[in-house]
């Protein structure tokens, strides 16, 4: 039984269990290539449900602080490793009722970055297909096929997972995916390095036009699974106007600040804002970056512990920082 | 070192005649303090009853506890263009409001670590903590500062 | 909006290296500001009477005050404008002295700069609203943290005002330092005489609560409104019992150090510190006791008339309410022996400290007052005492002055002379006698002229031990000669320090102290009795060194203080606290999670939905939530986040 199978029954028993009132799973596009979250309300829409690489979305996201409408409705969903983190951040805040929910772990193998692909090839993606584990046959709009090796094409924070495996989950489709030895292991922040390396001039340079390309649409704020403030937004503040309406780099990069700041030691770099932003800023590396910088102040990894509480919003008198 | 210093104080004076010299590389650079009320602004006030000459260039905003400072407010102060951000409160233990320095300390951690990633030098960004009666310290704290920022000279990051 | 900016002169402290009058002619420039004066001493009543005609005239609704750090003049120029019809929140200060005029000697840089922190203060003035205060109402009880002289005097005063006070003090009886003196200077009457009368009537009040042998665990709440934990120790011997018989300190075979003779000779494991102490009951040190190290013993158990005693007695803890708090923690000697190697670091039998000598001086103390060698217990013929030993010497990070060790040396050099007979020699090693009191200088005098103590200005650099006697080798700098002096005994006048735990203390009680743990006063000649934490006051050592004399003028003042504290039946509140504006509220309870205070709580809209309420009595506005709400939809009054901004956006300006 496949994990995709695992997952449509879990739904279709559930809702015909009354357990949820509804199941948030992922379903096709418009073709193969491209999945989307999906919303099943009837038990017989449950086969519509997929489970592949491309499932990329964090379905968190749809869940996050209160439930949608009604209020009082009982929601399933499902959650890859990484997403599960966002769900464990929002529970040790008592953001979401526990109670509400049902979670349906998906255990992942790595997660296809649909853009890096769509950068090899000339023409428009139309089909993509995983003829085996660890494979990806692309199909293009002129025609053209090619098999890929998933590991070359997969989303930049799939090649050091740390959690394959759901932390926080009812059930589980499928058997686990192998773990790394976290005792053993620290997290991999390679990707970091380059950046790291530059001058701070360099740097500077490099963010100005970078966030110059930034049109302020809010997607990565909307999309973030650990984002509570909805509307309510500090950046869209006049009163206080901490960050000025006009559009340019150093504003556009310091409403990317307040937005870091709000979920630091709740955001555990699922990805979820990287891969919304239109504009391709590279919004993953800046969470990478904060999560280093977490993970050696406190040796703390958000998102682990339901009894852990983020690390800002507590303190410890025997912190050893400052003179 | 000392001597130094001096040189750093004193070029650092402001004659005003110069508004036009924005951004100029000899402008004497511009420091933003963002300190608590009771220790530190206190000893702001120490140092001053004790005549300790410190450079100009420190321009001091007061708050009632570190706590009360969003680590943002510093990246505010980069983007509108500061040299340098000091940030100062009370020593562990010794907060007005118990623990507001506590939580400060870890955000302002970040901070610092943060803004460094932004290719601002860590010489630009400076968080620590004097009590009411450490006058000299405070002197201490502002003059090598800003001796450290006006070695870097002003600031003409793009980004922030 | 219309402001008035008034740039004070201060005399020459701020004119003196800051344009004043020119800052006024510039100040106009500013937006909003419609009027401006250089007046000569702002704080005086014609610079106040000046504001306040400005606003009537000019019809101001915000002034700025660019004068000194508004720690100093804030509350006066609150009730300035309050005086002439305007909200006391409208006024701003601007601290061109403290943080301009007199750390920049040069008057460009100093003007320069002073401009820019009157535009940031105008800036800021823009930002205020009219707050208005709320009103608490007040727990009349005072708790006072010490049963010294200062907490006995501060408690007498307080009683006698109809106050009710509780003491609670550390060790099993009340008395403090003061109790173990034998003379007082300059008088030379008996400490013990004008002591114990007082500590009877602590007991014997009907308005006093003694809780000796025990200490403050927590303090929460506010000015008026305090909530603290005690923890009673436990003594082993249940004291609604114990009568101070004696009979089990007699018969009990443990010996133990005794803390209150400083460690001459031991007590008893069971131990009452005094005779005269208050309560009189026995307590045992537990470490000592030949039951609780080996099991067996019970001597006490079996020889108590009363049946006190009571080995499974555990630690209590009680919780109080209180409307003010005064700390009266006292002093410890400086603990000379670990800093002062080159004085024997405690090794020489017959080098005390002077607070030993004054037990040994005491008649009640362990030689009935009968003045010895340490070693062999003879006579000493020759008694040598030096001076400022933990006192002024950066050496041992003491630079201040002890203040009573001049004093309390002569007193003992003259009671030596009483006690040992006038052939005896006795030499003072001293830097500077320090004699300010009154009748101090003619004490000095008289103990120099009638009694022939011999005073020799200059440092021992080293004492050790030669053929029985301590050999003391130092400098008469006024004749320029070493000196080699073979003596009997060597009394060391050791400094005093602020109590053990005196830091933790303050740190329960959110008090700032200094580097030596001394507590720091709310400003060092106007409250000098007060803290910068409303509603608790300090008396005696605790806050610095001092004698007798002066302990128990500070108890009175600060007795004064806290009755004029709790003669109001309500409290106004500061109004600068957190408020939380419900339409952002997002409901994350983050700031109910980071308050010290508890002061967030969950408050049911009428629609059902639960958002944010910050209780304003409970409020310090500390501004923790603030920072830390993710949508800043929480406002610290009088200091907002577009205030913040706003004087960021003003400083720099000028960059962009």
């Amino acid at each position: 039984m496949s994990r995709q199978d695992h997952i449509r029954e879990f739904a279709a028993n559930a809702l015909t269990e009354k357990r949820v009132d509804y199941f948030i799973g992922w379903k096709q596009g418009y073709n193969s290539s491209e999945m989307i979250p999906a919303f099943v309300t009837d038990p017989a829409e449950a086969d519509q449900l997929v489970w592949n690489p491309l499932c990329h979305h964090n379905l968190v996201t749809f869940i996050k602080r209160n439930m949608p409408e009604p209020a009082d409705a009982k929601v399933g969903l499902c959650v890859k490793g990484c997403d599960s983190r966002t769900l464990v951040a929002l529970l040790q805040e008592g953001l979401v009722d526990k109670d509400r929910l049902y979670v349906v772990g998906v255990p992942c193998d790595g997660i296809v970055d649909r853009r890096k692909l769509e950068k090899m090839f000339s023409s428009e993606i139309t089909e993509i297909e995983f003829p085996e584990r660890g494979k990806v046959k692309v199909t293009t709009r002129a025609g053209e096929t090619k098999e890929l090796d998933q590991k070359d094409v997969e989303l930049i924070g799939c090649a050091h997972c740390r959690y394959p495996n759901p932390l926080y989950s009812d059930n589980t489709a499928g058997p686990l995916e192998k773990e790394p030895d976290r005792e053993e292991t620290k997290p991999d922040w390679s990707a970091l390095e380059q950046y790291e390396s530059l001058s701070d001039d360099v740097k500077q340079a490099l963010l100005e036009k970078i966030y110059a390309t930034c049109i302020r649409c809010f997607a990565c704020i909307h999309v973030c699974p650990v984002c509570v403030c909805w509307d309510k937004c500090v950046n869209r503040s006049r009163q206080p106007e901490l960050v000025s309406q006009k559009v340019g780099p150093k504003e556009n990069l310091l409403f990317q600040m307040v937005h870091m700041f709000h979920v630091a030691g709740r955001c555990p770099s699922c990805g979820a804002c990287d891969r919304a932003c239109p504009v391709e800023i590279p919004l993953g590396l800046l969470h990478a970056k904060m999560n280093k910088e977490i993970y050696d102040m406190f040796g703390f990894e958000p998102g682990v512990k339901l009894d852990e509480k983020p690390v800002f919003q507590v303190f410890d008198l025997k912190d050893q920082f400052g003179d | 070192m000392a001597e130094a210093t001096n040189n750093q104080a004193s070029g650092a004076a402001t004659t005003g005649a110069a508004p036009g010299g924005a951004g100029a590389p000899d402008r004497p650079v511009k420091v933003v303090g963002i300190v608590c009320n009771w220790c530190s602004y206190a000893g702001a006030d120490t140092a001053g009853v004790g005549r300790f000459k410190q450079p100009a260039n420190l321009r001091l905003i007061r708050v009632p506890c570190t706590g009360r400072i969003d680590p943002l407010f510093a990246l505010k102060a980069f983007e509108k263009g500061a040299d340098g951000v000091l940030i100062s409160g009370c020593h562990p233990g010794d907060c007005h409001y118990s623990e507001g320095n506590y939580y400060a300390r870890r955000k302002f951690e970040l901070a610092e670590r943060m803004i460094h990633h932004l290719g601002i030098p860590p010489e630009r960004f400076k968080w620590t903590w004097v009590s009411a009666s450490e006058g000299q310290r405070w002197q201490k704290v502002v003059t090598e500062f800003v001796a450290g920022v006006q070695k870097l000279g002003p600031r003409e990051g793009k980004a922030l | 909006m219309r402001i008035g900016v008034f740039v004070c002169h201060c005399g020459s402290n701020i004119a003196g290296t800051v344009d004043v009058a020119e800052l006024a002619k510039r100040a106009l420039t500013l937006k909003d500001v419609v009027y401006s004066d250089h007046p000569m001493y702002t704080c005086s009543e014609p610079g106040q009477a000046g504001i306040q005609q400005a606003i009537k005239d000019k019809k101001l609704d915000r002034v700025v005050v660019s004068a000194c750090s508004p720690h100093m003049h804030e509350q006066t120029f609150r009730r300035t404008v309050e005086g002439a019809g305007m909200n006391p929140y409208l006024m701003e200060m601007a601290n061109i002295r403290e943080h301009c005029s007199w750390i920049h000697p040069d008057m460009a840089e100093g003007t320069e700069k002073a401009w820019e922190i009157i535009k940031m203060a105008v800036a800021k003035a823009r930002q205020l609203e009219p707050l208005y205060a709320n009103e608490v109402s007040v727990n009349k009880d005072v708790l006072i943290i010490g049963g010294g002289v200062a907490g006995i005097q501060a408690a007498l005063d307080l009683a006698d005002a109809g106050l009710k006070v509780t003491i609670v003090e550390k060790e099993t009886t009340i008395g403090g330092t003061m109790a173990k003196l034998d003379k007082t200077f300059p008088t030379i009457d008996c400490s013990a005489c004008i002591l114990t009368p007082r500590m009877v009537d602590c007991s014997q009040h009907e308005n006093i609560t003694l809780m000796t042998y025990s200490e403050v665990e927590k303090v929460s709440g506010y000015v008026g409104n305090f909530t603290v934990d005690i923890r009673r120790k436990a003594a082993m011997v249940d004291w609604n019992k114990c009568v101070g018989c004696d009979v089990c300190v007699q018969k009990c075979p443990a010996k133990a150090p005794n803390l209150f003779d400083e460690g001459l000779e031991p007590t008893k494991a069971i131990y009452i510190p005094f005779p005269q102490a208050v309560p009189k009951r026995a307590a045992i040190q537990v470490d000592y006791c030949r039951y609780f190290q080996t099991g067996k013993c019970k001597v006490c158990e079996r020889v108590c008339p009363a049946g006190a005693i009571d080995y499974e007695q555990k630690d209590t803890s009680v919780t109080k309410e209180f409307g003010a708090i005064v700390v009266a923690t006292g002093l410890e000697v400086f603990p000379w022996e670990e800093h002062y190697s080159e004085y024997g670091g405690g090794k020489i039998k017959d080098v005390i400290s002077g607070l030993q000598y004054e037990r040994m001086l005491n008649a009640s103390g362990p030689y009935g007052g009968h003045v010895r060698r340490m070693s062999d217990g003879a006579d000493p013929k020759t008694v040598v005492f030096i001076q400022c030993v933990g006192s002024r010497d950066e050496s041992v990070n003491r630079p201040y002055c002890s203040s009573v060790c001049c004093m309390y040396t002569a007193k003992q050099a003259l009671l030596t002379k009483d006690h040992c007979g006038m052939d005896t020699d006795v030499y003072v090693f001293y830097i500077d006698i320090r004699a300010t009191g009154k009748g101090y200088e003619e004490f000095i005098k008289r103990v120099q002229t009638e009694f022939g103590v011999k005073y020799v200005r200059g440092r021992v650099s080293k004492l050790y031990e030669q053929d029985g006697k301590v050999m003391v080798r130092g400098t008469d700098t006024l004749l320029g000669e070493q000196v080699e002096i073979p003596a009997d005994l060597v009394v060391l006048a050791s400094g005093i320090q602020p109590a053990d735990g005196a830091k933790q203390l303050a740190q329960t009680l959110n008090i700032s102290y200094d580097e030596f743990g001394f507590m720091k006063e709310g400003h060092p000649k106007l409250r000098p009795v007060e803290t910068n934490t409303a509603g608790v006051f300090l008396a005696g050592v605790c806050q610095a060194p001092k004698d007798i004399p002066a302990t128990v003028a500070q108890a009175s003042g600060t007795a004064s203080k806290v009755i004029g504290l709790l003669a109001k039946d309500k409290l106004k509140t500061s109004p600068q606290i957190a408020v939380v504006n419900q339409k952002n509220c997002v409901s994350c309870w983050k700031c109910i999670e980071v308050c010290p205070f508890s002061a967030p709580e969950k408050q049911e809209l009428r629609d059902g939905t639960y958002k944010s309420h910050v209780i304003e009595t409970v409020c310090q506005g500390c501004g923790i939530c603030v920072a830390t709400c993710p949508v800043n939809t929480i406002e610290l009054k009088g200091f907002t986040t577009d205030a913040i901004l706003d004087q960021i956006e003003e400083v720099l300006q000028s960059q962009l």
